[in-house]
């Protein structure tokens, strides 16, 4: 009879059933729902595909806003759930600028497509998120390095219009 | 789970003067970053605030000789390892939930706005990326001695990310010694899929979309699984006496 001092071994090494039940749930669960992936919120911001970018800047004269991001970019999804995705600063870029994402694939695929490298040798791009306004001539006008806040990027693109 | 351990485990974090400390530092940095506009940074240091707790569990009590008196208690050694796991991850996650308040009242001081949705999505990633953080740690702790499951942690981190930047250049490569590595990758992409996908589940970004069902339910699983493995090996292992 197990007691305080002589105690079962094989129970004391026993496995918790509940956290292999459990595992094994979570990783049914995960198997299931990677056929379902969660679609991301739309963001408000008109984008404009890279080769349509400076025809549509010299026709509407209004200056290219670049945004530089990648999927693995932690700053650069806080900067599209505040600034993309809020109303006012999505029309405020709409009406003010021809908007380009340009998103950084060399970590996922080893190398990026030639007009997305073209634009981040152009631009000197190092780090992420970086936002470059430049003309239709391609002139670089301002730019902003990193993510420092909805209101901050609020009062940089004010400044640069 | 044995809730002695859990409180037990609380215990000695809150009545630790270093955590006392970095819980300071901590809300005055989050509370300060977030008057200045740049909120959520501070989360990135609860990392390293679950490196240091984390590297505590099991190991340290190995080589110490601790482990062995607590082995001769009728408690299951799963449950003794479950517990502590739990003990740390509350402890880490109190240290967040106080970030976060410091995050919300220097925004109120500062007069910026509040967006909840962001500041609980940053919230819950940090509480996430700690749980797997401690049980990984508790797994890698499971079978080494000391503060070895840290450094083996860091360097797997360190080696991963290496190999994929190196391998990522040579499938560029097309000519040289390295051009026929390159024609390899070039022709087998899972290959660095795969080492892209081992890299994602050992040491996770955030999601891309918050509140994603998916990467919270891939961090929960990995965490499950790491800790189950924990307990399996944890469970096995010979105990001597003695410290080493």
């Amino acid at each position: 009879m197990p007691t305080s001092l002589t105690f079962d071994r094989k129970k004391q090494r026993a496995l918790p059933l509940w956290l292999v039940i459990l595992t094994v749930l979570l990783i049914v669960a995960r198997i299931v729902s990677l056929k379902y992936p969660v679609q991301a919120d739309s963001d408000l911001v008109n984008w404009t595909p890279i080769s349509m970018a400076s025809a549509a800047a010299a026709r509407s004269h209004r200056p290219i806003l670049y945004e530089f991001s990648a999927d693995w970019c932690g700053p650069c999804h806080i900067l599209e759930r505040e600034v993309f995705m809020d109303t006012a600063l999505a029309e405020k870029i709409n009406e003010r600028y021809i908007a380009v994402r340009v998103v950084d694939r060399q970590r996922e695929e080893g190398s990026n497509i030639p007009e997305v490298q073209q634009l981040m040798d152009r631009y000197g791009i190092r780090a992420f998120p970086t936002i470059v306004i430049a003309g239709s001539d391609g002139q670089v006008r301002d730019k902003v390095l990193g993510y420092t806040g909805r209101d901050k990027f609020a009062a940089f693109i004010d400044r640069v219009h | 789970m044995s809730l002695v351990v859990v409180a037990e485990a609380l215990r000695r974090h809150f009545a630790h003067l270093g955590y006392i400390s970095a819980l300071l530092i901590l809300i005055l940095i989050s509370a300060t970053m977030a008057a200045v506009g740049a909120p959520q940074t501070p989360y990135e240091m609860i990392g390293l605030f679950a490196l240091i707790a984390g590297c505590q569990l099991i190991g340290p009590e190995f080589s110490k000789g601790t482990l062995q008196l607590i082995l001769s208690k009728p408690v299951a050694r799963s449950t003794y390892l479950v517990s502590r796991v739990i003990g740390v991850v509350l402890a880490i996650w109190v240290a967040i939930i106080i970030m976060f308040a410091g995050d919300i009242v220097g925004r109120l001081i500062a007069g910026t706005p509040i967006n909840w949705r962001s500041a609980l999505a940053a919230a819950l990633v940090s509480a996430l990326k700690v749980l797997l953080v401690c049980c990984l740690l508790a797994f890698l702790g499971s079978f080494s001695r000391s503060y070895v499951n840290v450094g083996i942690y860091l360097g797997a981190q360190i080696l991963l990310s290496m190999v994929a930047g190196m391998l990522g250049m040579m499938k560029n490569a097309v000519s040289g010694e390295m051009g026929a590595i390159g024609a390899f990758l070039r022709a087998n992409p899972e290959v660095l899929r795969a080492l892209n996908a081992i890299t994602n589940n050992l040491f996770p970004d955030g999601p891309a979309i918050p509140f994603d069902r998916n990467w919270i339910l891939m961090m929960v699983c990995n965490a499950s699984a790491a800790l189950l493995l924990a307990c399996v090996i944890f469970s096995r292992r010979e105990v001597p006496y003695g410290a080493d």
